[in-house]
């Protein structure tokens, strides 16, 4: 029967969504309210600096904390109280993974498969050899790198239909991280399968995510897609003569030595600049995701 | 550098608060060392010898503080800090001039030999630096220095008895000493981070797993990381997964827990028995040593402690004592980290509702434990009955080891639920639990002057006091643990 329910369960439910998550650490506020919903089979890469509530996030919509207020939902369900359907459909890996270290890279995926109804023990083995990871070697005497290959080897080898990688390529080698993100553009081209994975990296994010997500001290300050972030997004600087007609809406501002003013602007509805943009002496920069990030962010 | 950093450079490789403890606990054993030294001397009518009081203070200065310039040099190396590494060094030498050669001055100005001084402080430095910078299966025999002092009169010549012949021996023994020292020093400070070496001094060792900090998962790591591949258990998989869910998440929750292979079960148990035979082998060399001595009494009465059947029965009471919050601190270390098992747990699919999932938790973290304490108390009722205790005796044992039961209970609960309490308060009474547990057992089993005393202990109402106390709050402790734990909505959230 349950089966038969979770057969029914309609094609646009969103795999990952989270409304009005708010979470604190010791008195300061890590989530601000942040709603963020993840449509099936997109890539979504969520950016943000050291300390941006980027884990913390992720955690929530996941389950494995419990926010404040707002609610998280996994394929519609109440991640705090997810079921074993659910779980099977998902795969989550951590920052730096560093569970089971008792147990040798073999044995913990031995140990794990047996949880997981469409395990593949085939792409365990070539995935291992391919990644030169000795199965034998205790998870506590691999290097950081290994382990975090490890944990991904765990994570797709349980063929999930939400994958959630936290920071997947930090500990990797560029090789490695080459061959991460060809699987899970694979995986998501091929099989559907919808990603959440947070980075700094940006360039990690041009290479896979069709949507970006940048939280910034908590908020979620934009959501779009990668190429519409480029186009949509641009630094507009002002000579300080025209700064007071700066407009108001703005992702961030900022006043140089000079008296000029450096603001990152988006396009309105009808695809149109501020009309500041139009003063004279004013310029309006193109910006690669890149310099995005950093405007927001500093 | 002035003089005072030097001073204080062995100190600096402690944390401030750390460097307090330390400080406090050397002032005190210092006190009572040289206090109690000197009675004993009085009391065997020999007279304080101040040369001999002092190499014992060194003894345990060198063991404990000095050794530390050693760990801060390896890491100045490291650091390529090679200023640092030379002031540690010459911190080695002041501390050897103001703890030896300086008091061995002081000594030949009152009119003693400062050459005799200076090879008995020299000896004694020794070593205490010996215990901590030699490799340790060289520096563990420093152990025995206390015995060997006590007893080297007979065969050698002793500073009291005849100074010329003490110098005879004593000097060339503490040059080859120091530079053994000396050369361990050098090897160790110029060695990379491979603790897994025989010849890593155990200053390194404690520094190595220190460095983890208070974190008891770090450091299980650690262990892991530096745990030779024979030694490590070998994890039985067999009968895991969602059909035997309390074995599959003992295998998640880690230590001796685990369900392990018969083979890994008998290595195991083979290292534990190589450590009693070597503890006894030690026993054994003591009492030979003590041989039909003044004083051998003494250690025949603690001898006779170590092998008899009620000291048995006693060492088995205090490993159930210690058992229950050994693996509730593990649990509460598992519980505070975000990034490893628990998020593997909260995820694993097959392990079922919320319900059934908090229910295979609690009985893959109590029942290993509790069956262990089960499986003690009746060894030690079996040897209670072997040695014919009074009925009185066994209730006490009874209640010393059900009480043990109950601490694991309430410490593990309270770890899993997460349920706010000062962790000072927390240590305050796991200390408590222990000391009354094992004063219970201690005295259902032996005897003081013929006489058991338990008869006492059982009539006094300070001690059903002390029970009635302990057993009350471990029972709130449950209660308020066991009511959290049922309220989270799944039971693998950290705890912070």
């Amino acid at each position: 029967m349950n089966a038969m329910l979770h057969e029914a369960d309609p094609v646009d439910v969103a795999p990952l969504e989270a409304r009005g998550l708010t979470h604190c650490y010791e008195g300061s506020n890590v989530l601000r309210g942040v709603d963020l919903a993840l449509q099936p089979g997109s890539v979504l890469g969520l950016i943000g600096r050291n300390g941006a509530g980027k884990s913390t996030l992720i955690r929530a919509m996941l389950g494995l904390l419990q926010p404040l207020s707002g609610e998280a939902r996994v394929f519609g369900e109440p991640a705090l109280t997810l079921s074993d359907h659910a779980k099977a459909r998902l795969a989550y890996v951590p920052q730096q993974p560093e569970a089971l270290a008792w147990l040798t890279a073999q044995q913990m995926l031995d140990y794990v498969g047996r949880f997981y109804p469409r395990w593949d023990a085939a792409f365990v083995r070539t995935t291992l050899e391919r990644w030169k990871i000795q199965p034998n070697k205790l998870l506590a005497k691999l290097s950081p790198g290994e382990r975090q290959r490890v944990d991904l080897i765990r994570a797709l080898a349980s063929q999930p239909e939400l994958l959630v990688l936290d920071e997947p390529a930090a500990a990797l080698d560029p090789v490695a991280r080459r061959e991460l993100l060809r699987e899970v553009a694979l995986r998501a081209g091929e099989s559907g399968t919808t990603v959440l994975f947070s980075t700094h990296i940006v360039s990690d994010l041009e290479r896979v995510a069709s949507e970006i997500a940048f939280l910034h001290e908590g908020r979620l300050l934009l959501r779009c897609g990668v190429d519409e972030a480029k186009e949509r997004y641009a630094r507009l600087w002002l000579p300080a003569a025209a700064s007071v007609a700066a407009p108001i809406p703005s992702l961030s501002r900022r006043r140089h030595d000079d008296g000029s003013l450096s603001l990152v602007v988006a396009r309105d509805a009808r695809d149109h600049w501020p009309e500041a943009a139009s003063l004279p002496g004013a310029r309006v920069d193109a910006l690669g995701l890149e310099d995005l990030f950093v405007e927001i962010a500093e | 550098m002035t003089i005072r950093q030097l001073l204080m450079l062995p100190w600096m490789a402690w944390s401030q608060r750390m460097r307090r403890i330390i400080a406090w606990t050397l002032l005190v054993t210092l006190c009572l060392a040289t206090a109690g030294y000197v009675l004993l001397r009085r009391s065997a009518g020999t007279g304080a010898d101040p040369a001999h009081a002092m190499a014992v203070i060194d003894c345990l200065f060198w063991a404990a503080v000095v050794p530390r310039a050693l760990v801060l040099a390896g890491e100045a190396r490291r650091l390529r800090l090679p200023a640092l590494e030379r002031a540690a060094a010459t911190s080695t030498v002041l501390y050897a001039v103001l703890t030896i050669a300086l008091p061995a001055a002081v000594v030949a100005m009152l009119g003693g030999s400062g050459v005799v001084a200076l090879a008995e402080l020299a000896l004694g430095a020794g070593i205490g630096m010996g215990y901590a910078s030699l490799p340790p299966w060289l520096g563990v025999w420093a152990c025995l220095a206390p015995v060997l002092d006590d007893h080297m009169g007979e065969w050698l010549p002793m500073p009291a008895s005849d100074p010329v012949g003490f110098l005879r021996w004593a000097a060339p023994v503490a040059t080859v000493l120091w530079i053994a020292i000396a050369l361990c020093w050098r090897r160790a400070a110029r060695c990379d981070d491979d603790t897994s070496s025989w010849l890593k001094p155990l200053a390194l060792r404690w520094r190595a797993l220190s460095a983890q900090g208070r974190n008891g998962v770090k450091l299980e790591a650690e262990l892991l990381r530096r745990r030779k591949s024979w030694k490590q258990p070998d994890v039985d998989l067999r009968r895991t997964g969602p059909g035997h869910l309390v074995r599959g998440l003992r295998v998640a929750l880690g230590g001796w827990g685990v369900p392990q292979t018969a083979t890994s079960r008998l290595r195991q148990a083979g290292l534990v028995l190589l450590n009693v035979l070597f503890a006894l082998a030690v026993l054994a060399t003591l009492r030979h040593v003590s041989h039909d001595q003044p004083d051998a009494i003494a250690y025949t009465v603690v001898l006779s402690m170590f092998i008899s059947a009620p000291a048995i029965a006693f060492a088995l009471g205090l490993f159930g004592a210690v058992l229950g919050p050994v693996r509730a601190d593990a649990l509460r270390a598992r519980w505070s980290r975000d990034n490893a098992e628990l998020a593997v747990l909260a995820l694993l699919p097959g392990v079922g509702d919320t319900a059934r999932a908090k229910r295979a938790l609690l009985k893959a973290s109590l029942l290993p434990t509790l069956a262990m304490q089960a499986v003690l108390l009746a060894l030690m009722l079996g040897v209670a009955l072997w040695t014919r205790l009074p009925a009185g005796n066994d209730a006490l044992l009874l209640l010393a080891q059900g009480g043990g039961m109950l601490v694991t209970v309430a410490l593990s609960v309270a770890a899993l639920s997460g349920t706010a309490w000062h962790r000072g308060w927390q240590s305050v009474l796991t200390i408590a639990a222990i000391v009354l547990m094992v004063t219970t057992t201690a005295a259902a089993l032996f005897r003081f002057d013929d006489n058991l005393l338990a008869q006492r202990l059982a009539i006094s109402p300070i001690f059903f006091a002390l029970w009635a106390a302990l057993l009350a709050t471990l029972l709130i402790i449950v209660w308020r643990g066991w009511r959290a734990f049922w309220r989270q909505p799944h039971p693998f959230l950290p705890h912070g």
